[in-house]
């Protein structure tokens, strides 16, 4: 190792000039830092956690539920119960998440309507099955917006779903984070050393996904190593006991299901 | 050189730096001292213009660089060449085939003959002391050769403003001293070094100036080395940061 500096190192590098570099990668990363906050859904300040009353496991059954009603009956009043009922849940959300909830919802439902614009045109009968649509991505969107991804994998313990499945969600919900923070941390390298124009852009993009691969496999082969060492034969830990309050609320949701059920025949 | 006034910049968990008023001249060597967390990386992330602040304003050689100024692709790109920026973690700045590859990334956008870049090349792997990784493949690299790896692909673009996340870690106590002392001819000809580090035993010979952050994100001390030298208390403090 040498510190005599060589002499270019002493004077001014030159610079292209005349290149207007493609806004792709400043794009890119401010999408995926956009994404990267969702994921780190907690510790956001602005939004005040939300006191879960009902296990996730309930939460989760409603919104299946919920779907499946929608699904099966083509009663109109049962449309407008589920939208009552879905209102006053709505109303008892903090402002913050209602918006959430609301914006994800129109964008959403315009492009399921989008989807659906040819059968309007040929003048199908379409609107009951667009209202259904979107209670649906309604109810779906509180989910998601009110539901950790920790809650999630508490809800399929306790629905007794097999281990590797809840396996597969916890290291894929793990993982989505890590190596997108890892790729975002790629393209800020990318954007600090692109000072000109890069003559194979395309090769770019291979190297990328090609690190990241690489990345992926590692990740996953040393996580699996940490929790063998750790004492992991494949098995999740027993899932808490549900409490009393609980288990009525289940007898509540499956009664209010059999009833909008057979209403809605 | 860089003149921060105010700067403020909030992630949506919380503050990342509380109204940071600072001024570095050019060819100082500054150390940005303070526990884990207390906004070093991110205002790195500001002075080299992968984020932009939230209030308050940060001018580097007496231009204004806020998210107009980022949006012109030459602008930023001029910025990119201006400021050098070694990663904390050296593994997400390696991205080419081979180790010549990744120094000669940025030369090969310069208006630069291939000989020079070349030249340019072989130059900085001496300097770092990875002349014989050259055909080796980054990504297969040990932690302290990526670091040096790193270190000579930022330094090919010959950039004024050197900024080191804890450029140390993970380097053997020999390679810490070289990388040190390298670091050192870079300031003497005229180069901004700024680096963040844990170690101020290690630093506290090389660095001229030490900047120490505390919880809060604010800006605790601003010390030149000659004044710490008065103060044992706070040499003691900073030794267990």
């Amino acid at each position: 190792m040498s510190t005599k500096l060589p002499d270019w190192l002493t004077t001014s590098t030159p610079l292209p000039t005349g290149h207007q570099q493609r806004h792709f990668l400043a794009q890119n990363m401010q999408r995926l830092e956009r994404l990267l906050q969702r994921f780190s859904q907690a510790n956001d300040l602005a939004r005040p956690p939300l006191k879960h009353f009902i296990a996730p496991q309930h939460k989760l059954l409603a919104v299946l539920g919920v779907i499946l009603l929608l699904s099966l009956n083509q009663n109109i009043l049962l449309l407008w119960l589920l939208l009552l009922g879905d209102l006053v849940i709505l109303l008892l959300l903090p402002p913050i998440y209602l918006r959430q909830v609301l914006r994800q919802t129109a964008v959403t439902g315009a492009f399921a309507i989008l989807l659906i614009l040819p059968s309007l045109l040929l003048n199908a009968n379409v609107a009951l099955f667009a209202a259904k649509t979107l209670l649906i991505l309604l109810n779906l969107n509180y989910y998601r917006t009110t539901t950790t991804f920790n809650q999630v994998i508490t809800a399929l313990q306790q629905l007794h779903c097999p281990n590797s499945v809840i396996f597969v969600v916890d290291i894929t919900l793990i993982y989505l984070k890590m190596l997108g923070e890892f790729l975002l941390q790629l393209l800020q390298a990318v954007s600090l050393r692109t000072v000109g124009k890069s003559k194979h852009p395309y090769q770019m993009i291979g190297l990328l996904f090609g690190t990241l691969y690489l990345k992926t496999r590692d990740y996953a082969l040393d996580l699996y190593a940490a929790m063998e060492a750790r004492g992991f034969i494949g098995v999740y830990p027993a899932a808490p006991r549900t409490r009393q309050r609980d288990q009525l609320y289940l007898l509540l949701e499956v009664t209010v299901f059999c009833f909008l059920f057979l209403l809605g025949r | 050189m860089i003149t921060l006034d105010q700067l403020t910049y909030a992630y949506p968990s919380g503050l990342g730096l509380d109204k940071i008023n600072l001024q570095i001249k050019r060819g100082e060597f500054v150390c940005f001292m303070g526990p884990n967390g207390c906004g070093k990386s991110t205002l790195f992330n500001i002075l080299s213009g992968l984020k932009v602040a939230s209030s308050g304003t940060y001018a580097f050689q007496q231009t204004t660089i806020d998210a107009t100024y980022l949006k012109n692709a030459q602008q930023r790109q001029r910025l990119h060449q201006q400021i050098g920026v070694v990663f904390q973690n050296s593994d997400t700045q390696l991205f080419n085939l081979t180790v010549a590859d990744e120094v000669a990334f940025g030369l090969r956008q310069l208006p630069l003959a291939e000989a020079e870049i070349e030249r340019r090349v072989n130059d900085c792997l001496v300097l770092t002391g990875c002349r014989q990784l050259r055909e080796r493949v980054p990504y297969h690299l040990s932690g302290g050769e990526k670091k040096r790896v790193a270190l000579a692909s930022v330094l090919a673009l010959n950039p004024d403003v050197l900024i080191l996340d804890e450029p140390l870690n993970g380097l053997t106590p020999a390679a810490q001293h070289e990388i040190l002392a390298l670091l050192t001819t870079l300031q003497q000809a005229g180069k901004t070094i700024l680096i963040a580090s844990h170690d101020y035993l290690q630093i506290k010979t090389s660095a001229h100036r030490f900047v120490v952050f505390n919880e809060q994100h604010q800006i605790a001390y601003d010390i030149d080395r000659t004044s710490l030298a008065t103060k044992p208390e706070l040499q003691k403090e900073l030794a267990l940061l």
